[in-house]
């Protein structure tokens, strides 16, 4: 009898922490809406963009990590979002909404990263958004992929004239891992939604012009995935 | 007192029932194994508190390990390339075979004592052990499935769903559990009961050539093949000019610095006499071959380790003893063990008689 009571008692105190934790986590929500582009331009699969080389190519394929979020309160402060890790796909419209659990709306600022952190990396396999059955993640070589960008272009070399660039590498040299801070000037407290867009054109105009012709595919941590990634690290702006 | 009561009753059955949703295996019970060190050993790499071994888990990543369910065919298993008969690595076999016909570009390296290892693949590019089984289930020339149609499969499958429920807690099996489970019974192969580890432990005695070799072995071999694993787990030139076709550069795949060239984990040498052939991609037949890889006095490549670089002097003799030496790290307590066999294997072999035990 005793040990059946200790056991609902440890039950009944794992109920009671979870519902806790979740009320400390985020009093309210904060949603953010993502939208592709490319250039001014709105994102159509079927559509076709010109990049800074003059190389004309399609988008049909973009994924990325979007994770440790955090936010700047109205006296400054940074603030981390715990446990923040979202996988954003152009095609599918449920990613492109992202709910963040904040403390209040009246905030300052946003900070993320693109990919995912080196710990994460490390620590075995995780779970949701971060399964490596998502195909986001190379296990020949550990680590995520942390953006990735598909399409046709007339100028590719390869099989059906596709450009494929996964980009990854966590570690040292090869991290790729890029923050973001979006200054908010605007009263999100009000409206409780933030648009974001995502210009998809600066994977290849910025610092390193990227050429189709010369580079179709990039599968590899290493300088070329670095540059794409210093390029695409300014991809997002408030609308 | 009698209303009192009532209440105590009540509250009990609603908690009983929030137990029984969120803890679906509470009623069938799993039995914990303690992973032993053996002594003198040094703390496992594995961090065991993120996967607490138990016996059901380890017959559950037993079971998953030999069997074809997790590749695209339904024909190659873990146990295809890590035989137990040869120490889990592929015997007689210079690459792995996969489906369709297709060959790997390596050799299967023995998967004992994977507990200690921080890295893995002769490249080092895997850093988790739960991670490792997803690089051959989705390689195109070894399982060549996808993680989302493995656990298709396994989630239709009854029998594996009540295990993992059993082992896991959990009602849908998601890549997590695969791993943690192949894990389970991967962290139960140490091998620790060679006759080098009976002598070390003052068991048993070497017979000379035995005893000459380890010597030997003790001036010669042991900066790179250290005891008790016989590798110090880093990753070498050893020379070996790179083979035309496969152009492997080893570990440079995994850094992209060109001074990891060539560069592959040194293997353990356990169980090396009966895991032949030898070398990252199988080039060697016999342990013969390999020592005279390593006395030719063919100049060697620019990167080829220091240690290395003027091969290693060893007479028709020496080979000889420590040819003795290494046949002692065969550890039948790996290789003809029923716990690591597979369970239909143990069935047939119990219904046949045994010739050798005339009974």
């Amino acid at each position: 009898m005793l040990i059946r009571l200790a056991l609902i008692m440890i039950v009944m105190a794992g109920i009671c922490k979870q519902t806790f934790s979740q009320s400390i986590a985020g009093k309210t929500k904060l949603s953010v809406k993502i939208e592709p582009m490319v250039g001014e331009k709105k994102w159509l699969i079927d559509s076709t963009y010109v990049n800074a080389l003059g190389e004309p190519f399609s988008i049909d394929k973009c994924l990325f990590y979007l994770s440790n979020f955090e936010w700047k309160s109205t006296s400054g402060k940074w603030s981390k979002i715990p446990n923040s890790y979202y996988l954003v796909n152009i095609a599918d419209s449920s990613s492109l909404q992202i709910q963040l659990p904040l403390q209040t709306l009246a905030i300052k600022g946003l900070r993320f990263m693109i990919g995912v952190d080196s710990a994460k990396n490390v620590s075995g396999i995780q779970q949701g958004v971060l399964d490596p059955a998502r195909g986001m993640f190379w296990t020949w070589n550990t680590g995520y992929v942390m953006a990735k960008l598909e399409g046709i272009s007339a100028v590719s070399i390869m099989p059906g004239k596709k450009f494929t660039y996964h980009i990854g590498g966590f570690s040292g040299e090869q991290n790729v891992t890029k923050m973001v801070e979006l200054i908010l000037d605007i009263n999100v407290g009000k409206q409780q939604k933030l648009f974001i867009q995502a210009d998809l054109l600066k994977w290849f105009n910025g610092e390193n012009p990227l050429s189709i012709a010369a580079n179709p595919i990039c599968h590899v941590p290493g300088k070329l995935a670095k540059q794409i990634a210093n390029n695409y690290q300014f991809q997002f702006r408030i609308k | 007192m009698k209303r009192y009561r009532q209440h105590i009753i009540m509250i009990g059955i609603v908690l009983s029932g929030i137990a029984w949703v969120h803890a679906d295996n509470w009623w069938v019970p799993v039995h914990p194994v303690q992973f032993t060190v053996p002594k003198g050993w040094p703390a496992p790499a594995y961090d065991f508190s993120s996967n607490p071994l138990t016996k059901e888990g380890i017959n559950l990543g037993k079971q998953l390990f030999y069997d074809g369910i997790l590749s695209k065919d339904g024909m190659v298993s873990c146990g295809t390339c890590h035989q137990p008969f040869a120490g889990f690595a592929t015997y007689d076999h210079s690459v792995s075979h996969g489906i369709d016909n297709r060959f790997t570009t390596r050799n299967a390296p023995g998967i004992v004592n994977m507990a200690w290892q921080k890295n893995f693949m002769w490249d080092g590019g895997i850093v988790h052990l739960d991670l490792q089984p997803l690089a051959p289930i989705t390689a195109e020339n070894e399982m060549g499935e996808t993680l989302d149609s493995v656990l298709y499969k396994l989630n239709k499958h009854p029998e594996y769903r009540k295990k993992f429920q059993q082992v896991f807690g959990v009602k849908q099996i998601t890549t997590l559990e695969l791993g943690k489970a192949i894990s389970q019974f991967v962290l139960s192969l140490v091998s620790y009961n060679s006759k080098y580890d009976r002598v070390m432990r003052g068991e048993d005695q070497f017979i000379l050539p035995e005893k000459l070799g380890y010597e030997i072995f003790q001036q010669k071999c042991v900066s790179c093949h250290p005891p008790p694993f016989f590798t110090d787990f880093s990753f070498r030139n050893a020379g070996i000019p790179e083979d035309e076709v496969l152009h492997d550069k080893g570990r440079m795949r995994i850094t992209g610095k060109s001074a990891d060239s060539l560069k592959f984990k040194v293997p353990s040498l356990r169980n090396v006499a009966i895991s032949f052939p030898y070398g990252h991609d199988g080039r060697w037949a016999t342990l013969r071959n390999v020592f005279e890889q390593y006395r030719s006095k063919q100049p060697r490549s620019a990167g080829t380790d220091s240690l290395l670089k003027n091969g290693i002097l060893l007479s028709n003799y020496e080979i000889g003893q420590l040819t003795a030496f290494l046949y002692t790290l065969t550890d039948s307590t790996i290789s003809n063990n029923p716990a690591f066999l597979p369970e239909e294997l143990n069935r047939l072999q119990k219904q046949t008689r045994d010739i050798h035990q005339n009974k």
